[in-house]
């Protein structure tokens, strides 16, 4: 007996799969092993987890346009769907995450066989899982030894521990791009960073811990390993608090006492003390991002203002001039991003636009003023920078007149177009520490636009 | 005076005559056969006046005629654009009214309808063709494709499984 279908040539095959979608393929691919070698790969080697159109709508839209846009296999949308519930899309996610963490244990060959079709790789790591108290999610990440591209949003979970990131594994050779945002371990990012050599394209906004209010204490439960527990750290002088080693805190004078009210989310402290073994050689693009103290005078927040870790965002300053500096000779594209942090309350009464007109220019601005521009203006040679480009520092109504023309002026002069945007404000919720479960894993909705 | 020789009949309107692989000669408006890419490059090769038949060896008189058929039906179609777009999982499905009922045919015609669009490279119709066997596959459990297309199921039981749940996150909840 001979089937038409079957028999047809390959080429022809892949047009006709062309029209379906995902979902439609992974029926298709348990039909016979001639079909499965087919299919595998057409399942297998972009995976990109977010819903359609999701990059389209929540990317910077000249970012996109500068950085050129890349194919995204999207899981097709189904007719009349509306996927601003993104929660089914999640779901994609956690069950692939789930799925490699299984074959890890069970067997690892065949997780190997399969994570290494993967090319391109986007998704949202929810580390939360009511069976699985003990996650591994994170290793699963060095079996894609062909990525070429990995784009990852942690998501926080106070109820689930984690087998320890494997940092010895083999760096990721091939990867090109790396884009890591939320909550992500430090030692994760660091064994990206590995590979340094590869990367032409790195942005990271990553967030330490939450600290949850004082109200809110009691309830809180374990924290992973990569963030280390606030209390804990706070009344042992031997422990590391944040992340930080004891000459870290000689950056600060001050006690920080992030054991009251509300905490703001703090950026995770993830640049290596060395950058020996990134050996950057090819990296163009650095995007760096997070979360920034809002401008409290007048008009401000009913009821309470968070706290902002002035040590976090201090160290992670000095962190990106460290980190730029590694990079200087082969960069073309730099960007920084601050979201300016407000309480999830702020959508009821501002748009992301409003926000950052009003409270834009706060104490994290001044910290960027102070810790980065000097960098940026003394630093004579920029062989190959052609875009600077800055999300929500220096901006808003209270932004000081010839700040923003100072930086213009000096890198105009070397053949640099520099931009200046809004951005977009991070939400986050006062009780949990946390940002916002919405859409883009840092706290921002789609309201939130670029606009200069 | 010598213009006036010209003659009146519209090029496009022009007969030509294509030989099938059964050896049978059909007689086609030029601007219907050059849907056809193959034939209109043909044509453009030979730069010869369509007198002599074109050879198609690969298609037969039933199959030829019912491509040329689609033909005529969108001889007035504008062409194909160049844009491949790679995003091929977003194309849709949709398929216009008179092309679903010229694609009611059973499915060795359906197959060979869609090997003689590749072959004679008219993309419109390939994509027809190949829209038509993906709305076959849609929605159907996997021993409902074997049995609509006559494929044997070489999985043991285990190996099904284990490729299910390898595959199912990439599936619809």
């Amino acid at each position: 007996m001979t089937s038409r279908l079957g028999d047809l040539p390959i080429e022809l095959f892949l047009n006709i799969t062309s029209f379906l979608r995902h979902e439609d393929l992974s029926v298709l691919v348990r039909v016979s092993k001639a079909v499965h070698r087919v299919i595998q790969p057409l399942i297998w080697t972009n995976i990109e987890l977010h819903p359609p159109e999701y990059h389209e709508k929540y990317d910077y839209l000249e970012a996109r346009l500068e950085m050129g846009s890349t194919y995204r296999a999207y899981h097709a949308k189904r007719p009349g769907e509306e996927w601003q519930d993104a929660f089914d899309y999640e779901q994609k996610s956690r069950s692939f995450v789930e799925l490699c963490e299984y074959l890890l244990q069970s067997n690892p060959a065949r997780l190997t066989e399969l994570t290494t079709q993967v090319r391109s790789l986007c998704l949202v790591v929810d580390t939360y899982a009511d069976e699985e108290p003990t996650r591994s999610c994170w290793n699963i990440f060095a079996r894609f030894t062909n990525l070429e591209s990995l784009e990852i949003t942690g998501k926080w979970s106070w109820y689930n521990e984690f087998v320890a990131f494997d940092g010895t594994a083999s760096p990721l050779t091939k990867l090109r791009v790396a884009r890591i945002y939320g909550y992500v371990p430090r030692e994760f990012i660091q064994y990206v960073l590995c590979s340094g050599s590869s990367l032409t394209k790195l942005e990271i906004g990553t967030l330490d811990a939450p600290i949850s209010s004082s109200r809110f204490g009691d309830d809180r439960l374990n924290s992973p390993p990569g963030y280390s527990d606030p209390y804990e750290s706070d009344s042992d002088d031997e422990a590391v608090p944040f992340g930080f080693r004891a000459e870290d805190l000689a950056l600060e004078s001050d006690e920080e006492d992030l054991d009251e009210n509300e905490v703001a989310p703090r950026p995770l402290i993830w640049v290596p003390d060395s950058l020996d073994q990134c050996q950057f050689l090819s990296l163009t693009s650095l995007w760096l991002c997070k979360p920034s103290e809002a401008h409290i005078g007048h008009g401000n927040w009913h009821y309470y203002t968070p706290t902002h870790s002035v040590r976090s965002d201090r160290r992670s300053l000095v962190d990106w001039v460290r980190l730029v500096r590694a990079v200087i000779p082969t960069l073309v594209n730099l960007t920084f991003e601050h979201r300016l942090v407000g309480p999830e309350i702020e959508s009821e009464s501002t748009t992301s636009k409003e926000f950052i007109e009003i409270y834009g220019y706060g104490p994290g601005d001044e910290r960027f003023k102070e810790l980065v521009l000097p960098m940026l203006e003394e630093e004579v040679s920029w062989p190959a920078l052609k875009r600077l480009a800055f999300y929500g520092i220096l901006v808003g109504k209270k932004a000081p007149q010839g700040v923003k023309e100072k930086v213009t002026n000096h890198f105009s002069s070397l053949g640099v177009d520099v931009q200046f945007y809004l951005g977009k404000r991070m939400l986050f919720v006062p009780e949990e520490g946390t940002v916002c479960i919405s859409a883009d894993g840092m706290g921002s909705s789609s309201d939130s636009s670029g606009d200069v | 005076m010598a213009a006036a020789s010209t003659s009146a009949v519209d090029p496009a309107k022009k007969m030509i005559m294509l030989t099938t692989s059964d050896n049978i000669d059909i007689k086609v408006e030029r601007e219907v056969a050059e849907r056809s890419i193959l034939i209109k490059n043909l044509l453009e090769d030979l730069g010869s006046e369509g007198d002599e038949p074109i050879p198609i060896p690969n298609v037969n008189e039933a199959v030829m005629k019912k491509v040329l058929e689609w033909c005529e039906q969108h001889r007035k179609d504008p062409p194909a654009t160049q844009d491949d777009d790679s995003d091929s999982r977003k194309k849709s499905t949709d398929i216009d009214e008179w092309d679903q009922k010229f694609m009611q045919v059973d499915q060795e015609m359906l197959f060979e309808i869609i090997l003689a669009a590749n072959y004679l490279d008219i993309k419109a119709l390939l994509d027809v063709g190949c829209k038509t066997v993906a709305n076959m596959i849609k929605g159907k459990s996997p021993d409902e494709i074997r049995k609509t297309f006559n494929i044997q199921n070489d999985f043991t039981p285990e190996e099904e499984d284990q490729i299910r749940r390898e595959n199912e996150w990439a599936e619809d909840r």
